[in-house]
């Protein structure tokens, strides 16, 4: 939803207290309702997971480091009479960047935290006759748990859901859509870009018994402008000769495979998956599942960023904690309140204030 | 016993410190026949602990207190000995000003304008009970056996309330050193029933100033354009003095350690909370035993006298030791203690009794203000007096009662605070403790609160026609800032961007320039027309940079507040338990319960409700309507 332009609620409509009595927390709370919807079983364990509160524990990290900046700054500000260490608010903007990223890092493994609930989207595309189909019915066969047909469409769309690491692949053939008529022709190449946009990768299929053509080369463009995987097929043939690809980019994945014997095929499911499994994300495996989460994360990550560039124009301290407050606040409503009496706590126990 | 009263009033009000001074003033102003009843009429304005007003926040209350109507921005005015404004180097939201008090000046000059306040009667006398007619105040009875009618009551006793003084091992009952405490009004409250805590404060000795090596110390003097509390004062003319700074050091901590026993703090006499943020210096040194030395500032107490109070010095240990670790600070080896420091324990009622006009619930026309409701600070006791104040003859002339809200003042958020979370230590006001901190500027509480002053007619004519010329020139100086633009071509580009330092595109507008860090006021006066330069003062430019600087900050805010505020007309079913909205306290259920809001916009009303709590039900509704 959130890809479609959609903005999840604003700050403060979800604020949410600390649950003293024992009862769930919001986190987990909709941990709950994401424990319902896992499709999968990597799904399952997330679920599982953020019902512990480790979300939360994880986020308390953050919101320390935060709370170790803000502290000095606020210090400096309320208590100017008092006799502070005059370093006491050293190397902020590095700080402040280090922070940022760690948000952003969270908050972008949403992406695979979507993965695991909704599904990866895989696009199969081609020029006619360089067997996407027989690719595409390979695919299919190879895998055994076939999880759902996804609700609303059907074999005549050509998608189906295969399941590769744990994680839910919807693959869609957008052979299915070519027709011979010009101008059919025409509309079956628009859905196939339409396809190429949609998808969190693209699998592009080259016959690999032939030399490079033209529309070759542009598909292989086009799909390489995200994430894509190129199966160099037909390697059962004679003719087939890996040079055929060398025009194709270096840094791009090619596997040659053959869809008639079934061999490279497990390397292909290896290779789509591998942007998106675990260890490439995160050697931590943990992730975001949940928007209002996600969005949540950007905020408070857009808003450290922010102050920290006001650190570098030399903004009055006052100026620079509204950033961090707020970023306080937005982390806040996943973990729970930072009131301003544990910051004074704080304060307190750190420095010697008073008169 | 009497039957009858031997005097009438409207309002009485009970304790002439300074929530006391504010409360009276406020009552008789509005038009209510109004009794200020004080043990000593010549303490009126004592400022018990440190002579000083204002500060970071605490500041900012007085100049809240000021634009009101108050009296205490305009007393210090009159009576400080050093101005200075705090954090002039940083951003107008957390500048404060700040002042030396004469301290004997301060209660003359005090008295004086309670004196020619119309209405307003003063009653030397120690209260000692109240009389109370069907749940209602209806007097009180002194202990000379006058007996006052008022139909509502400020109390507002301070720390005389069964107060407890702590010197060493000694100790003995008074509201103040040299004063008698209350012992039977404190008693009479506990039998009303309200729920009695104790807490604690200290101050430090006194030196006599003749005795001390002036040039031991770091001299700070005032500010050489002192700042005033108060909109009506145009300048302080009064000579201004300097404080001295100096430190304790290691001797001084090794001699507390080793006597720690002789500090009641230290061996169990003291029941009562400090406050965290005005530790006694035994304190300090057992908190910080890393610190090899803490901050004194030796602060004179007024022009004709030569007693030196030791800020930072706060202790309740014996004489004879407190004197021995004196004369263990270099510049003080020969300084004689006039007044030993010493703690004071006092009684406090818990506040979450109060409504948010500060009257109490168990008994109607009963208002508590200072620190009977757990607050530390005169400004803090000022801002609840004045509001007390106001309640009082509002309530008495039968007309709705008057409060102020967190987004617009620091007094609504001491008060809220202090209504809806109560107090576990005395409470002081600090920036922080406001959402809004950006837009609660101590030069902007006359556009944010007089307004209301003057609804309320605590502000004449005179007064209301400064406020209306202020916010005239003020919008003539936006305008302005917003309009004057200068092009690449212009002979002032050529001087901004050099002062910048930076290319500043085609063109600048003034308001453009306000937003750079390194831009000052007095810098963009010099580039105002001329015609409007010779109309307005530099305090009203620098409010004007300050509306500019935080204006998008502010802005955000306002959004966030609004749409909150905009979920009002969500209906809350009449079926609702609010015990099954998950994450309200049991407090706020019971809030709810008791009320039963039919919409949020009445949930939001209900006293006393938390943003998070609202927050919590608002989330509720929205999930459980789908």
């Amino acid at each position: 939803m959130l890809f479609l332009g959609a903005r999840t609620a604003d700050p403060g409509e979800f604020t949410m207290r600390a649950v003293s009595n024992g009862r769930l927390t919001l986190t987990q709370a909709e941990a709950v309702r994401d424990l319902i919807d896992a499709q999968t079983h990597a799904a399952v364990r997330q679920a599982a997971r953020q019902l512990g509160g480790e979300l939360s524990e994880r986020l308390q990290p953050i919101k320390d480091a935060l709370l170790e900046i803000i502290v000095p700054l606020e210090s400096s500000l309320e208590f100017v009479e008092d006799d502070l260490p005059e370093d006491i608010a050293l190397n902020i903007s590095e700080k402040l960047s280090l922070l940022s990223t760690k948000v952003e890092k969270m908050a972008e493994s949403f992406r695979r935290g979507r993965l695991l609930k909704e599904g990866l989207r895989v696009a199969l595309v081609g020029r006619p006759n360089v067997g996407k189909s027989s690719v595409f019915n390979k695919l299919l066969s190879s895998d055994r748990s076939i999880v759902t047909d996804i609700p609303g469409t059907t074999r005549d769309t050509i998608s189906e859901v295969i399941n590769l690491e744990g994680i839910p692949v919807l693959i869609t053939d957008t052979a299915g859509v070519r027709l011979s008529a010009d101008k059919i022709e025409q509309l079956g190449i628009d859905r196939t870009r339409r396809a190429i946009a949609d998808a969190d990768l693209i699998l592009a299929v080259i016959d690999g018994s032939q030399p490079l053509t033209l529309e070759d080369k542009k598909i292989v463009a086009e799909a390489s402008q995200g994430f894509c995987v190129i199966a160099l097929n037909k390697s059962d043939l004679e003719s087939f000769c890996i040079n055929n690809a060398e025009e194709i980019a270096e840094n791009l994945t090619l596997v040659p495979v053959s869809a008639k014997t079934g061999s490279g095929l497990e390397k292909l499911c290896g290779e789509i998956i591998k942007p998106f499994s675990a260890n490439h994300l995160d050697e931590s495996s943990f992730v975001i599942t949940n928007a209002r989460h996600y969005d949540l994360l950007r905020r408070a990550g857009d808003a450290i960023q922010s102050s920290g560039s006001l650190v570098r124009q030399g903004a009055s301290e006052e100026l620079v904690l509204a950033g961090l407050y707020e970023a306080l606040r937005f982390l806040g409503e996943i973990t729970g309140e930072t009131t301003p009496e544990t910051i004074l706590t704080q304060i307190f126990s750190t420095f010697c204030i008073g008169k | 016993m009497k039957a009858s009263f031997d005097e009438h009033f409207d309002v009485i009000v009970i304790g002439a410190g300074h929530a006391g001074c504010e409360a009276a003033s406020a009552a008789a102003r509005i038009g209510c026949q109004t009794a200020l009843v004080t043990i000593s009429l010549d303490m009126i304005g004592q400022m018990s602990c440190n002579p000083a007003v204002g500060g970071i926040a605490k500041g900012h209350l007085v100049r809240e207190i000021d634009a009101l109507g108050g009296i205490m921005g305009r007393v210090i005015d009159r009576t400080g000995i050093q101005f200075r404004l705090l954090n002039r180097s940083r951003g107008p939201a957390v500048q404060a000003p700040r002042a030396q008090a004469d301290r004997a000046l301060y209660r003359t000059e005090m008295r004086h304008v309670l004196e020619f306040t119309p209405n307003l009667h003063l009653r030397q006398g120690v209260v000692t009970d109240f009389v109370i007619e069907n749940g209602r105040v209806a007097g009180i009875k002194l202990q000379d056996t006058r007996r006052l009618k008022a139909d509502a009551i400020v109390l507002a006793a301070g720390t005389f309330l069964n107060g407890l003084i702590h010197t060493g091992h000694s100790t003995y009952t008074a509201g103040r050193a040299g004063e008698p405490a209350s012992i039977d009004l404190a008693e009479s409250l506990k039998r009303l029933g309200f729920p009695v805590g104790r807490l604690k404060t200290g101050t430090p000795p006194r030196l006599d100033g003749r005795t001390v090596d002036w040039d031991a110390f770091e001299s700070q003097p005032a500010d050489e354009r002192p700042v005033p509390f108060s909109f009506l004062t145009e300048a302080i003319e009064q000579p201004q003095v300097s404080c001295h700074i100096g430190y304790t050091n290691e001797e001084v901590h090794r001699l507390i350690h080793e006597n720690l026993q002789e500090s009641p703090l230290y061996s169990g006499q003291i029941k009562g909370i400090g406050p965290r943020y005005c530790p006694s210096i035994e304190d300090k040194v057992v908190k910080f035993p890393e610190k090899t030395r803490h901050q004194l500032f030796l602060e004179p107490e007024g022009y004709d006298t030569y007693e030196v109070y030791l800020n930072g010095f706060s202790t309740s240990l014996p004489f004879e030791l407190q004197q021995e670790l004196v004369h263990k600070i270099p510049g003080l080896d020969q300084t004689k203690i006039i007044r030993p420091g010493y703690a004071i324990e006092y009684d406090f009622i818990d506040p979450r009794e109060l409504t948010p006009f500060l009257q109490t619930t168990r008994i109607q026309g009963l208002f508590f203000a200072g620190q009977i409701n757990g607050t530390t600070g005169y400004e803090e006791a000022a801002c609840q007096g004045l509001l007390a104040g106001i309640n009082a003859a509002l309530y008495v002339q039968g007309r709705e009662g008057f409060t102020l809200r967190r987004e617009e003042s620091y007094t609504g958020v001491l008060i809220d605070d202090l209504i809806t979370q109560g107090v576990d230590e005395p409470y002081r006001i600090f920036t922080s403790r406001a959402e809004n901190r950006l837009n609660l500027r101590y030069d902007t509480s006359d556009a944010r609160l007089s307004p209301y002053g003057r609804n309320l007619g605590l502000l004449d004519d005179i007064e209301w026609s400064r406020f209306s010329s202020r916010r005239d020139r003020l919008a003539k100086i936006r305008t302005s800032l917003l309009e004057t633009r200068f092009k690449r071509s212009d002979r002032e580009y050529e001087e901004l961007s050099r002062v910048t330092e930076r290319d500043l595109g085609d063109s600048i507008s003034l308001a453009a320039l306000c937003q750079m860090p390194s831009v000052d006021s007095s810098l963009i006066f010099n580039f105002l027309p001329y015609s409007l330069r010779t109309h307005i003062n530099l305090a009203d430019l620098e409010t004007s940079v300050g509306d500019i600087l935080y204006h998008g900050y502010i802005r955000a805010q306002n959004q966030t507040n609004e749409r909150i505020r905009n979920q009002a007309e969500m209906e809350i079913p009449s079926s609702l338990q609010f015990k099954q909205v998950s994450g309200l306290s049991h407090e706020m259920v019971e809030r709810l319960e008791r009320i039963r809001p039919q919409t949020f916009g009445q949930a939001c009303r209900i006293p006393g409700m938390t943003p998070g709590a609202l927050s919590t039900l608002l989330f509720f509704l929205k999930t459980s309507k789908n």
